[in-house]
């Protein structure tokens, strides 16, 4: 028995050594025909140069977007033909792997979609992305100032969106019929509150929505009143009064006035959400302009029934309004850099020209950032859906009372914190906002 | 573990091998071990052990952002002790683990056990629905089970037949967990029954038989033979649902969007950790996470393997 | 080999019992599996509404109007027959190649005597322990480094080793009577012979169970699936699916329709081969050659 055991065992590490060494060798050998995924981007031979470009996102529609304005920058350069590789994949997979294939130094592509809520992540560092501050300045002059603020490190930008995501306040006008509320008699938030207790003594339906576990409610008013999670100078303002006196609104709607009620499902874009929405269950609900999507895709009852209209506002001449959500194309390190150029050129040519802002509301029905679009005739339309009123119109009009948005290092952890803690406690537990915020800011500020 | 070395016992004594120590070299016990363990062992290593040891590594490093990494030996472990929101994921995860052990263990074994019986007609078009839940993408999932537990949702609606009041199950904190194990219970019944059965087949019928004729009823069987002769495969379910609970993460992410969950009350660990690695960036921290939850997953499961195998030497 | 019978267990003597317990007990089985099928009752019938339905009916349970519009938008605008190829292929592939890598190892584990048996075991377990979302980096740049990137081989190779298959074969054999391996060994039969002749037959029910569990797991798997496959046309079902679930336009009407194409057609494979299935599977023994 010991015999063999004893036999056994220096087999066994023998083996177990041999092994291993094959394994290292094996690898290593294998490491070394590293061959470049995809070869030169065809020879340019007299005309328009074949370039090849992947590019990912996690909104679907954002791939056809692209591809039309390939499609068009094809026709009308000579000096390169885009070809795109566009991919989609959920939100969270498709930052995932980008994060990995960009941390492991290969395998990212050239140019992505990258969320707001994540594109913090990549400016730690060294960012691994490409500066886009000659491009936008090409057309600094004619766009939404406060839209380039997000994506932005060190006086260098990074990211181009593909929306404004004005923040406004959806109604439904037959609940406010029934309860004999005047839309447009609606300028603060005082008058708000006094319609919503029109709204609930009259109908049956609340006067306002609140996300317990998402953070647009929360965001929006205290973004309005001038607060949010970063100020312009890259300091955390998570517990600035500005938020404090949002958040005592929103705390109060609920708490005091009774007008407002957690959200089915807890989020605006929850499907019990959609089905209460749907069926009248609530006479407004603020949100960025992003979700008249939403309405269309989701909830067919509300069709001519909805108005849009600004934020009410804290203060006279204050802001009316925000922005919300955002998602930042950009140019990753790892493209080759004979493809730098003509990506650039590209990008540019998708989502800076007027035509391409123009194709942002044509095609996936986004407010543009680009003032000089909102004149164009394909804008100024009247949208039988929301009201038969021009929406982007009204838009426009709310440009000069806009509150900014800056994103910092803990962006998303600031998001993170809002939406599941901050907002949960303050509807849901009828905690003290200024106790709530106050928690928030110290758990972010102790990441560091 | 127990089992383990009574095999091992019995087959030293009477196996022949000792008696022959010239064997050819491939017949040799240690050669042949290796031969079947090979591709195992070759696959496993390359993937597995160099994987689990970079992340090791990372463990004792901070990284700030891509391409940068310091040493900072056991400054990560410290952390893990103070993180308030790791403890409330731990807490979480405990939770739900402990839930979905004390469902998902003695629901599908009974359930096995009574699909096995001449009591139950169509069985294996029972086995078979109840299989289904888990063929289903865990995005679809989520939507269902979004609209089927929401305050006027198809659930509230069966309670409601029982006189309980209407829950807000994914909007209240303290109902997170149990939301998720009403998920996991849809979702995972199926295969345990299906590892339950296997099992439950390996039971001589001469035992029931004999039993039978010692005038025990199908109750007594259940207990005295059922329970006790499946032990080896509901020690493995019980670890497999044990690693699965620690290892929580799409259900929250499905049901909550960001994994939080109403006031964290979903938070997993592994949502925990997975967003200090991919949303903070924070490698070498997200990886200490791991290496303490990989140690408490292992505690618990040794616990598990132990009391098993004391089971074993009192009967 | 003998093996004990084929026979319904628990209760031999009952068979002339009443037919209400028989009843009474279906019915609770029923009741159950009914409560299950909701969810896909639900699925089904909003992979039939019109696109902009389906939460604004999601209540109502019995629908008024159904339409196919929504499949045959899934084909016109994804290549979802591209998608579930792939899948089957990686599922099949993965299937057999962690059955045959498992079966082997585990019967090295329980059944031959060498040194650090146990300790293998364990570590091997323990690796798995690690959260997955640690092992990404560095298994991505093994497969860059394999060139396996894009490949359906770069899927399948890194998880042929499959901790919990192991496990569970080693815990099966464990369990088969001792008395049949000792007297093949004093008939001179060498380990290959035994695993072969007599190994294979006896844990065919373990092996239709892996199976089962190797292939959903496969079938499912999103997350390194995702990270390895680039093109789209390489994309399985779980990942194809994301892809539809877009943050600011979501098009449920493509995913609901084509979860209803993944789960339809394994659905039907089951009525269709239930019997060899629950065979496999159900019935101690089967396997006697």
């Amino acid at each position: 028995m010991l015999a063999i055991t004893g036999f056994g065992r220096r087999r066994l590490r023998w083996k177990a050594v041999l092994i291993a060494g094959l394994l290292v060798a094996a690898s290593c050998g294998s490491g070394d025909d590293d061959s470049a995924a995809d070869g030169d981007g065809g020879a340019a031979n007299g005309e328009a140069q074949d370039i090849e470009l992947e590019f990912w996102t996690f909104v679907d529609a954002h791939t056809d977007f692209m591809q039309a304005r390939a499609d068009e920058f094809n026709e009308q350069s000579d000096e390169y033909n885009i070809i795109l590789n566009a991919s989609s994949a959920d939100f969270e997979d498709m930052h995932d792997r980008l994060l990995v294939a960009l941390q492991s130094g290969s395998g990212a592509p050239d140019i992505v979609d990258i969320e707001i809520q994540r594109f913090a992540t990549f400016l730690r560092g060294d960012v691994p992305l490409h500066p886009l501050t000659d491009i936008i300045d090409n057309h600094r002059s004619e766009l939404v100032e406060e839209r380039t603020a997000p994506y932005r490190a060190d006086g260098v930008e990074y990211g181009i969106d593909y929306h404004l995501g004005a923040w406004v306040m959806y109604y439904n006008s037959e609940i406010l019929d029934a309860a004999g509320v005047d839309v447009d008699s609606i300028v603060t938030w005082d008058d708000y509150i006094a319609a919503g207790q029109q709204v609930v003594e009259n109908t049956d339906a609340w006067m306002a929505s609140i996300e317990t576990t998402d953070r647009f409610s929360v965001l929006g008013p205290m973004l309005q009143n001038g607060g949010g999670t970063y100020d312009e100078n890259n300091e955390l303002i998570l517990d600035s009064p500005e938020n404090i006196e949002a958040l005592q609104l929103i705390s109060d709607m609920v708490h005091e006035h009774e007008i407002a009620t957690a959200s089915a499902g807890g989020q605006h874009h929850s499907e019990p959400y959609y089905q209460a929405l749907n069926e009248g269950q609530y006479a407004s609900v603020w949100m960025p302009l992003w979700y008249v999507t939403r309405f269309k895709d989701f909830m067919p009852e509300t069709e001519g029934k909805i108005l849009i209209r600004p934020m009410p506002e804290f203060s006279p001449d204050g802001f009316i309004s925000t922005m919300g959500g955002g998602t930042g194309t950009a140019i990753t390190t790892q493209i080759e850099e004979d493809k730098l150029e003509a990506a650039k050129a590209f990008l540019e040519f998708a989502k800076l020209t007027y035509d391409a802002q123009v194709s942002l509301y044509t095609d996936l029905g986004f407010d543009p950032f680009r003032n000089d679009v909102y004149d164009d005739e394909a804008l100024t339309a009247p949208d039988p859906w929301f009201g038969n009123e021009p929406v982007m119109t009204n838009v426009q009009a709310m440009f000069d009372r806009l509150a900014p948005e800056f994103t910092g290092p803990r962006y998303p952890e600031a998001v993170l914190q809002l939406r599941d803690v901050v907002a949960y406690q303050v509807v849901e537990e009828g905690a003290d906002p200024a106790e709530a915020l106050r928690q928030a800011a110290e758990e972010i500020r102790s990441l560091d | 573990m127990a089992t383990d070395t009574t095999h091992a016992d019995a087959r030293s004594g009477t196996s022949p091998r000792g008696r022959k120590p010239k064997r050819p070299f491939l017949h040799r016990p240690a050669v042949v071990a290796m031969v079947f363990l090979l591709p195992f062992l070759v696959l496993y290593v390359v993937f597995r052990v160099y994987a689990v040891g970079y992340a090791v590594v990372l463990s004792f490093q901070e990284i700030q952002g891509i391409g940068s990494s310091e040493w900072t030996g056991l400054d990560n472990y410290q952390r893990v002790l103070t993180d308030r929101t790791g403890f409330t994921a731990l807490r979480n995860t405990m939770l739900y683990t402990i839930g979905t052990l004390l469902v998902l263990i003695p629901v599908p074994f009974v359930l096995a056990a009574i699909l096995r019986s001449r009591w139950v007609a169509r069985q294996s078009m029972f086995r078979s629905i109840l299989f289904l839940p888990v063929l289903t993408s865990l995005v679809v999932v989520g939507v269902v089970f979004s609209l089927l537990l929401s305050t006027n949702g198809l659930l509230n609606g069966f309670l409601g037949l029982f006189g309980v009041p209407a829950q807000a199950w994914l909007e209240t904190r303290h109902l997170a967990i149990p939301a998720m194990i009403i998920m996991a219970t849809w979702r995972w019944t199926g295969i345990n029954i299906i590892y339950f059965t296997t099992g439950l087949s390996n039971i001589p019928n001469e035992l029931y038989e004999s039993a039978a004729v010692d005038g025990a009823g199908p109750i007594r069987q259940f207990w005295h033979l059922s329970v006790p002769l499946s032990k080896p495969i509901i020690l493995f379910v019980t670890v497999l649902t044990i690693f699965g609970g620690f290892q929580l993460f799409v259900e929250p992410l499905v049901l909550w969007g960001s994994g939080g969950g109403p006031g964290q009350g979903g938070l997993s660990a592994v949502v925990h950790l997975y967003r200090t690695a991919f949303t903070s960036f924070d490698l070498g921290y997200a990886s200490a996470i791991g290496v303490v939850l990989a140690a408490i997953i292992m505690v618990f499961s040794l616990i598990m393997l132990k009391a098993f195998g004391f089971f074993a030497k009192d009967r | 080999m003998t093996v004990a019978q084929r026979k319904p267990l628990i209760s031999s003597g009952t068979s002339h019992r009443p037919t209400v317990k028989k009843i009474a007990m279906t019915s609770v089985v029923a009741v159950i599996a009914i409560a299950f099928l909701i969810p896909f009752y639900w699925l089904l019938v909003s992979s039939l509404r019109e696109p902009q339905r389906i939460f604004a009916d999601a209540g109502q349970f019995f629908p008024s109007s159904l339409t196919l519009q929504n499949f045959r938008t899934v084909f016109n605008e994804t290549p979802v027959v591209s998608w579930f190829a792939n899948s089957v292929i990686l599922t099949v592939g993965s299937t057999v190649g962690s059955l045959v890598v498992v079966t082997m190892a585990a019967y090295a584990l329980a059944q031959i005597r060498f040194p650090f048996r146990n300790t293998i075991f364990v570590s091997i377990l323990a690796s798995q322990m690690l959260p997955f979302h640690l092992l990404l980096i560095p298994l991505f740049l093994l497969m860059i480094q394999l060139n396996l990137i894009d490949t359906h081989l770069g899927v399948i190779v890194p998880m042929l080793a499959h901790p919990f298959g192991l496990f569970y074969m080693r815990q099966y054999m464990l369990g088969l009577p001792q008395a049949v391996f000792d007297a093949a060994r004093v008939d001179g039969a060498s380990d290959y012979r035994i695993f072969f002749r007599i190994v294979l037959p006896m844990v065919k029910p373990a092996l239709a169970t892996l199976a089962i569990i190797f292939a959903l797991e496969q079938w499912n798997d999103l997350l390194w699936p995702l990270i390895v496959m680039r093109s789209e046309g390489n994309y399985p079902l779980s990942v194809g699916m994301t892809t539809l679930v877009g943050l600011y336009r979501p098009r449920w009407d493509l995913v609901i329709a084509v979860a209803v194409i993944a789960v339809v057609p394994i659905m039907l494979m089951f009525v269709l081969l239930r019997k060899q299935f629950i065979n496999g599977l159900g019935q101690f023994g089967t396997g006697t050659k």
